[in-house]
């Protein structure tokens, strides 16, 4: 799997491309703890180009959702194709997480 | 013609000449002897005038009446002479023989025919006393009258008797030779109406004789020509070379007929090797019910020059191929069974469709001195995922009868074998879904030509599968030959007609004989080499993209708990997963040797947790459970094993 990172409005923006599995898992979750850590408390997880989740890589939205929630931070998820976004609903992420359609709704949501 | 008529005619003819010489003769002979006893009684009567003029000059001088009277007596005697009477110088009768008196009309004449006796010489006048007969009278001047007349009477109906007895005896002679004539017209026309009554039997009896054997023997107008030499022998020599040109034309027609008969004898046999040649076996694969196959060939003349072949290259893909060779009849045949022979060989050394047809092509190319060449559209279809891999080498192309949709497929814009080596055949690829067609034909179906010329036609056979759509292959290949068939009405046909269709019928998973076994080392990185052959396997078994897509999922979820939690020691170890299908519900074995885990024991989150209280792992075993139906555990031998069932959604 590939993370490109990229700067819109202000907003870091973290598009996903590939597997989000066991394996990759591990270095996306490498990778937002480190935008944590860097002090980032909004940004955006781009979907768009995500074919396929497990539950290893649900794990690290959890994880994000829960280091950002009490210091008042925000992860918003968007782009979610429909492999994805099956495994979310069977999950029922879409209670918990903030999902939008597309990568300008999420930008604007966060603004 | 009949003896009667010939001698009815002949005999009209002979009555008719007789009728006219008879009474041409009769006239011409009567005329004569009237002439000819007329003058002999002039002179008769002339003569005997003269003898009693001279007699009686003297004895009228001398007024003896009497002696005059004895002269004229024996006169009288003379046959011919009716009157004698003599008159003096005065013109009174002296002596005379009638009786009792002398006609006046005599003694009229007398008077009449006193100048006229005057020059001495006789008078001769046409005398006709009434109620007595016709005379001619003799006036002879005595003296040149002066002594006196006499008159010498001769019988006129004596000449009148004479006459007629004579044309009597001519005519009784005219009828003994009309006799004659008649039995010699008899005789003549018998013998020359005896060998054509013979020539008219035989001539009867030819229409019944079988001309095709010999002659029994000699027949009944061999000896006319050397009887007679005249026209009908002519005719009986005509008889004889006709019969004889008959007999050897009837041998000659017989033979031409055997030899006919043997060729088309010959011409069968051929049919049936050729009918031979290609798979006639219908369903061909019962113990295949993936796909249905029907195929016809229907030559133009006994033999033809299309094909059409399949066969399995192994066990999953099947070959098929339709071909038109150029031409018709024996050469075709030939070349085509050329063609068939090469086209097995071909298939057998190589199985891309593109392959078969180059190298077929090259070996078309040597030695065709004919310069015939063979259009072939070759099929390979994978009978597990129902994908068609196709090549075209000049080609009517295909239609695809697909779900309502009927086209012809995409050309890959090769051309017809035979013609030169340096042709590159390409390929391409088309997926057939569960009840799809296609339709191999060759031009003698769209070509098919009705009485007036028109062609059956693409569009025609194209609105045809159209509605066939839904149809089994039989009943497409059938209904089209039908149409054609209407079509052409009492039309000859005019090119072979071949079609052959193939059906899809796989539908999503079916059982299959197929065992996958799938060995998997306790690393994570095997996780997507397992998705991979979940791919492979979903696409074969023509799974949609949602159950493989949850089998992936669930295998995943399975897959990293085992990797990640099962064992204890840091060694390899491995994983094997088993899928199947078995009527439409597919199955997957996960065994591994680690530590016993039963995932159903795993109590389930709750997902309307909110986001603090939630935590964080847990979820695998969840989403495993909902995306899979039937889930179960065992262990077994020291090991976990997990059984996943799925129904299966067809793609």
């Amino acid at each position: 799997m590939d993370i490109h990172e990229e700067r819109k409005d202000g907003f870091l923006v973290l598009g996903l491309e590939g597997r989000l599995d066991a394996v990759s898992s591990k270095m996306f979750e490498e990778k937002v703890l480190a935008v944590i850590d860097g002090g980032e408390t909004q940004f955006v997880i781009d979907l768009s180009r995500l074919d396929y989740v497990s539950s290893a890589g649900l794990r690290v939205f959890l994880v994000a959702s829960k280091r950002l929630t009490p210091a008042g931070g925000k992860v918003v998820l968007c782009s979610l194709q429909e492999p994805v976004k099956q495994v979310f609903d069977i999950v029922g992420f879409f209670s918990i997480f903030s999902i939008l359609g597309s990568k300008d709704e999420a930008l604007k949501s966060l603004g | 013609m009949t003896r009667a008529s010939l001698f009815t005619k002949t005999l009209v003819l002979i009555v008719v000449l007789f009728g006219i010489i008879a009474s041409g003769t009769s006239i011409l002979s009567g005329w004569n002897l009237y002439r000819n006893l007329t003058q002999e009684y002039q002179s008769k009567g002339v003569a005997i005038a003269k003898s009693i003029a001279d007699s009686s000059v003297e004895l009228l001088l001398n007024a003896d009446v009497s002696t005059i009277q004895s002269v004229v007596d024996q006169f009288t005697e003379i046959e011919g002479v009716s009157y004698v009477i003599v008159f003096d110088g005065q013109g009174e009768a002296v002596t005379h023989t009638f009786v009792p008196t002398v006609p006046g009309d005599v003694l009229e004449l007398q008077r009449r025919t006193r100048t006229q006796a005057v020059s001495g010489a006789a008078a001769i006048n046409d005398l006709s006393i009434e109620g007595t007969g016709d005379f001619l009278d003799v006036a002879l001047p005595i003296l040149a009258g002066v002594a006196g007349y006499v008159h010498v009477g001769m019988d006129r109906s004596l000449i009148r008797s004479r006459i007629w007895s004579a044309v009597a005896t001519q005519q009784e002679l005219m009828f003994v030779i009309f006799l004659l004539s008649v039995l010699a017209a008899y005789t003549l026309v018998n013998r020359i109406s005896q060998p054509l009554k013979q020539l008219a039997g035989h001539a009867g009896k030819l229409a019944t004789q079988d001309f095709s054997e010999p002659a029994t023997g000699p027949s009944d107008i061999d000896h006319l020509p050397q009887k007679s030499h005249d026209e009908v022998g002519k005719l009986a020599e005509s008889f004889i070379t006709m019969e004889i040109a008959l007999r050897q034309s009837v041998r000659e027609l017989k033979e031409t007929t055997a030899a006919k008969e043997r060729i088309e004898s010959e011409l069968k046999i051929a049919r049936d090797i050729q009918m031979s040649m290609v798979p006639k076996t219908f369903p061909p694969f019962p113990n295949r019910p993936e796909f249905d196959l029907y195929a016809t060939l229907i030559p133009a003349r006994e033999v033809g020059g299309d094909f059409y072949d399949f066969f399995f290259i192994d066990d999953n893909h099947l070959c098929f191929a339709i071909g038109d060779v150029s031409g018709k009849g024996i050469p075709a045949a030939l070349f085509m069974a050329v063609t068939r022979t090469l086209f097995r060989t071909t298939a057998s050394k190589v199985s891309r469709p593109d392959s078969i047809l180059s190298l077929l092509n090259l070996e078309m190319c040597q030695n065709n001195d004919t310069c015939m060449f063979v259009t072939v559209f070759c099929a390979v279809l994978d009978i597990r995922t129902g994908e068609v891999e196709y090549s075209n080498g000049g080609h009517n192309l295909p239609y695809l009868i697909s779900h309502g949709e009927t086209a012809p497929l995409k050309n890959t814009g090769g051309m017809a074998l035979g013609f030169t080596e340096s042709v590159t055949y390409r390929t391409e690829k088309i997926v057939l879904r569960t009840g799809d067609g296609l339709f191999l034909y060759t031009d003698g179906v769209t070509e098919a030509m009705d009485e007036e010329g028109n062609q059956f036609s693409e569009p025609c056979l194209a609105e045809f599968l159209h509605q066939a759509n839904g149809s089994s292959a039989t009943e497409i290949i059938r209904g089209a030959v039908d149409q054609v068939k209407n079509h052409s009405g009492g039309a000859p046909q005019s090119d072979d007609i071949t079609a052959l269709t193939l059906k899809y019928l796989l539908t999503a998973g079916e059982t299959t004989s197929e065992t996958i076994v799938v060995e998997l080392k306790n690393n994570l990185s095997e996780i997507e080499r397992l998705a991979r052959i979940a791919d492979d396997f979903g696409r074969r078994h023509r799974l949609n993209a949602e159950t493989s897509h949850n089998v992936k999922v669930a295998l995943d979820e399975i897959l990293t708990n085992i990797i990640s939690y099962a064992y204890d020691d840091a060694e390899e170890h491995i994983i094997v997963v088993r899928p199947s299908l078995d009527q439409g519900k597919l199955t997957v074995e996960v065994e591994d040797d680690g530590r016993p885990f039963n995932p159903l024991n795993v109590p389930e989150p709750d997902t309307k947790q909110l986001l603090e209280v939630r935590p964080i792992g847990g979820l695998g075993i969840h989403v495993v459970r909902k995306l899979i139906d039937e889930l179960e555990y065992r262990r077994q031998n020291d090991k976990n094993i997990l059984t996943m069932k799925l129904k299966v959604k067809e793609a």
